[in-house]
């Protein structure tokens, strides 16, 4: 049953968002690498304000760490922004072509349809997740090693990003379906349900921001560590209620 | 006999009550534009929330007791063979192969559903259902944009394809040709339950006398007809006007 949603969300998402796709993850591999570049810059020397009781060297090896943690982050809302547009744009299109309508007339039930969704979804998650965590930890490891101890938070934190876009974007499009736009294409960039699926990430990315000020790396992780956990168990609760809230009549009636 | 009892409609407002019970074979489903019928054969397919009871002598019907066809349902940018295959792999279609010879599909397999025609693409909606193995068939204008070949093929399977068929049309032709059962809905609420038959109170009678046509109605049909022949016209055609008075 998984595999043919799978095969489908894949295509469709790719036939419809093609352009924007390739555009997302070409912006997710960019952030990714751009910390090669950024990483060099940061140097003992150029770090001020350092809070007293701090060694320049320890200061050093935190302001790289934090600017890995940010670059992480921002990566995984490329990629979930991505991974939602694969699922996302299978569900707008299905919905508007009928194809839920004549699913459900033949007897599958919504929590199989929900099911397979969220499995396409998640696949879209997992292969841009692993994509944009092993972009990121090339450069760590080649360029600052130091701040290799960051990367399991930042791991952590990058995954709660793309597996909460992904259960969100299944969520709204088979709950509130009127949040998408309709026409497919372009405008998607101003799609409220995209804008919605990605808030977790951005989130979690300015959550950690009055940490970075500070070279409070410890408060940094914690904070990543406490606040992704929180996403991934609200994502788990949100992809255990999807096909029990999910409504028929809008999936069915919005196609016309 | 096939029982509904249905009450449905859209955010709240009720669109279509309907009590009735059809015959096994073929039913027609007629009535004006916005009359219910599409929304009565969602609910009875399940495709949408609504109060229902459906029974075939008594027992509930099961999901996969039913195949519903929509308007729609293929992506035009998926091949009609990708969408077929999804379709077939998620329902466990069991006559693939009936269905791809009935409705002519081999040649269209490879070619995107955006580029067909009309007709072409019903086509390829209607393989979907026609492939599966139910009990009760309900089709939502499953002869919409066919060319006289394949309307044809489809009205003649219609009896074979499983114990209940109820489609819907605008077309009195296709009713008198496949209906033994008529439902008639108008404003949402039944309006006639019974065979054509019973309709048969007023008929056309289409004539030809060379290049002349002639159209008659009539109470006493046997009697205009036998006039007709006698003044030298060929009877064309006679039909119920009674089904396309419940169609407007």
């Amino acid at each position: 049953m998984m595999r043919p949603f799978l095969r489908r969300v894949w295509r469709s998402g790719r036939s419809y968002y093609g352009a924007n796709l390739a555009v997302n993850g070409a912006l997710a591999v960019i952030i990714a690498l751009s910390a090669a570049f950024l990483i060099p810059l940061i140097r003992p020397e150029n770090i001020r304000g350092i809070p007293p009781g701090i060694s320049p060297q320890l200061a050093y090896e935190r302001a790289v760490a934090v600017v890995v943690l940010a670059l992480s982050l921002a990566s995984s809302i490329g990629a979930s922004a991505t991974a939602a547009m694969v699922a996302g744009g299978s569900i707008q299109a299905d919905i508007r072509n009928g194809v839920y309508e004549m699913l459900l007339g033949n007897g599958v039930e919504l929590a199989q349809i929900a099911r397979g969704l969220l499995a396409a979804s998640l696949s879209a998650a997992a292969a841009l997740y692993l994509a944009a965590l092993a972009a990121i930890g090339a450069v760590v490891a080649l360029e600052a090693p130091a701040a290799m101890p960051v990367m399991p938070a930042a791991a952590l934190a990058m995954l709660a990003s793309v597996v909460s876009g992904a259960v969100l974007i299944v969520f709204i499009g088979l709950t509130k379906p009127e949040l998408f736009k309709m026409a497919t294409g372009v405008g998607a960039t101003k799609n409220v349900a995209y804008t919605i699926s990605l808030a977790p990430g951005v989130a979690l990315l300015f959550s950690m921001l009055p940490f970075f000020g500070g070279l409070d790396l410890g408060g940094a992780v914690a904070v990543a560590v406490a606040l992704s956990s929180a996403a991934l168990a609200l994502s788990a609760v949100l992809a255990v209620a999807t096909p029990r809230v999910a409504n028929r009549e809008k999936l069915v009636s919005q196609a016309e | 006999m096939l029982a509904l009892d249905v009450s449905a409609g859209y955010r709240g407002r009720t669109v279509v009550e309907v009590s009735a019970s059809v015959p096994p074979g073929v039913t027609a489903l007629v009535g004006p534009n916005g009359s219910g019928k599409t929304t009565l054969l969602r609910a009875v397919a399940g495709a949408i929330p609504a109060r229902r009871r459906v029974e075939i002598d008594g027992r509930p019907l099961g999901p996969r007791d039913v195949a519903y066809l929509p308007h729609g349902g293929l992506d035009p940018n998926a091949k009609v063979g990708d969408e077929l295959e999804f379709y077939w792999e998620v329902l466990g279609a069991e006559r693939r192969d009936y269905a791809v010879d009935l409705l002519g599909l081999k040649e269209l397999m490879g070619r995107k559903v955006g580029e067909l025609s009309r007709g072409q693409a019903r086509r390829a909606e209607l393989a979907v259902v026609l492939a599966l193995r139910r009990r009760v068939y309900l089709l939502d204008e499953p002869l919409e944009g066919l060319d006289v070949q394949y309307r044809g093929a489809v009205l003649g399977e219609l009896r074979r394809l499983g114990e209940y068929v109820i489609f819907t049309t605008h077309d009195p032709s296709a009713v008198e040709a496949a209906a033994g059962w008529l439902l008639a809905l108008r404003g949402g609420r039944l309006a006639y339950s019974g065979p054509p038959s019973g309709l048969r109170g007023r008929v056309a009678i289409r004539a030809r006398r060379g290049g002349e046509v002639v159209t008659v109605e009539t109470d006493r049909p046997e009697e205009k007809v036998e006039e007709l022949r006698s003044l030298g016209y060929s009877v064309e055609e006679v039909r119920s006007t009674a089904v396309e008075e419940l169609m407007r």
